[in-house]
């Protein structure tokens, strides 16, 4: 019996020490790899609102899996599967910015949908891919919100607010904007869309009029957007494989897809958020 | 010593101590599995990362050396405390010291062969060519396998 004992003693101790080095040393996949990040729903800049709110996508989980993938050696380029009608402007902004940072190739497919800010994000990208039936462009922004005065006034209600600055209460939904306030708005407005025309037209190597009579808020379907220089293929996830394949200069690749994992942490991180208050006025490339 | 006199009569046949080999690489193999599970291809994975990345590299290195010391201590550590791994016990043979007691040192320098296949196949080739009972280690350390099958015969 105390040779069996020292024997499922020692062996123990050894897989303890191999199993501890497992969890300490990562060896990287040598196979060569292209990341897919799916980019679906509404693009935020924060996080997301709600656990039941499935239907927006946050652009720091974007960048992080951009940046994952950047990290991993083996990856040799990213896929972004856009599916996504845009979202707000600086979230857009953000994963478009850091598109164009990145030294591996980029290929956007667009799946679905794939206009406005995600337009604005694809435009970035190496190469875009789309459907002949995808909808895409739709080169626009808009700012809405919902304004309760008359119901407010309706129901007898009046609505009180003291403010020191001119434009502070921009935006409130318990008052109507004042003509003023609409040109402020719409002045701002102005600013986004010049600076979204811009980006594409650089991003595209368009030239800035063409894009400017394009930017009418139309969107345009796979094949016409490729007629019209605002895509580059027409065809779907193997088509925009093979593009990054060849852009990269590889042969075989293996498909890693990178998804977000929602834990119970996540839950209720993102219950927290509910309880938070803010303005309702929201500008978006949507 | 009993030992002695089983080891000058018996010495343990080549098929018994090829199956307790094949037993203890199973065990092995279990508790390899968390190292193995990282799906190193030590050969061909070792040259490429070197190309790729000398961190990598560095950690294939590592890991090769810790799955061998795990190897060589499984054997070592058993046959010095006890005579017997697994596989010997379950196969009824044994080692023993052809000196009074079989150190640490003799334990290891005997199985150090064992790291890698290669190695432990060019350590056999006593047994084929001289039609030896010991591999080249084992005469080195002075350590030679018995059956416990015999006792029953002495």
């Amino acid at each position: 019996m105390g040779k069996i004992k020292t024997i499922i003693i020692t062996v123990v101790l050894l897989w303890i020490i191999a199993y501890s080095v497992s969890l300490f040393v990562e060896i990287p996949d040598f196979e060569d790899k292209v990341a897919i990040i799916p980019i679906e729903n509404t693009i935020t800049a924060g996080a997301l609102k709600s656990p039941v709110q499935q239907n927006v996508v946050s652009s720091s989980k974007i960048i992080e899996f951009i940046e994952k993938a950047e990290k991993d050696s083996s990856v040799r380029g990213i896929i972004l599967a856009i599916n996504s009608p845009g979202g707000t402007v600086v979230g857009s902004k953000e994963i478009a910015d850091k598109i164009k940072n990145v030294e591996k190739p980029v290929v956007a497919w667009i799946r679905e949908i794939g206009t406005s800010g995600a337009y604005w994000i694809a435009s970035a990208s190496d190469k875009i891919v789309a459907d002949e039936l995808s909808l895409t462009g739709s080169i626009g922004v808009i700012s809405s919100y919902l304004e309760f005065s008359g119901l407010l006034e309706s129901f007898n209600v009046t609505y009180e607010s003291l403010t020191t600055g001119r434009y502070k209460e921009l935006g409130s939904p318990f008052k109507e904007l004042t003509e003023e306030e609409r040109s402020f708005l719409q002045k701002k407005l102005n600013q986004i869309h010049d600076y979204f025309v811009e980006e594409v037209a650089s991003n595209r190597n368009l030239k800035l009029t063409d894009v400017e009579r394009l930017a009418t808020g139309e969107f345009f379907l796979g094949k016409e957007a490729l007629e019209l220089g605002l895509v580059d293929y027409l065809g779907g996830k193997d088509l925009a494989v093979n593009i990054t394949k060849e852009l990269a200069g590889v042969e075989d690749v293996k498909i890693v897809v990178y998804e977000q994992e929602r834990g119970l942490f996540d839950i209720l991180s993102m219950l927290k958020q509910d309880f938070a208050f803010g303005s309702s006025l929201k500008i978006e490339a949507r | 010593m009993k030992a002695d006199k089983i080891m000058k009569t018996n010495p343990a046949s080549l098929w018994m101590r090829i199956s307790a080999y094949l037993i203890d690489i199973l065990l092995l193999a279990v508790v390899l599995y968390p190292i193995r599970s990282l799906n190193i291809d030590y050969y061909s994975s070792f040259l490429h990362a070197a190309s790729k990345s000398p961190l990598l590299a560095w950690n294939l290195f590592a890991i090769s050396m810790i799955t061998a010391l795990i190897i060589l201590f499984y054997f070592s550590l058993l046959e010095h405390k006890t005579g017997q791994t697994l596989g010997k016990l379950l196969m009824k043979i044994m080692v023993v010291s052809k000196n009074k007691r079989m150190t640490f040192g003799d334990a290891l320098l005997r199985n150090v062969s064992k790291i890698h296949l290669i190695f432990l196949l060019a350590d056999c080739l006593n047994i084929l060519i001289n039609r030896s009972n010991q591999r080249y280690l084992e005469k080195y350390s002075n350590t030679e396998v018995i059956s416990l099958w015999a006792k029953s015969k002495l």
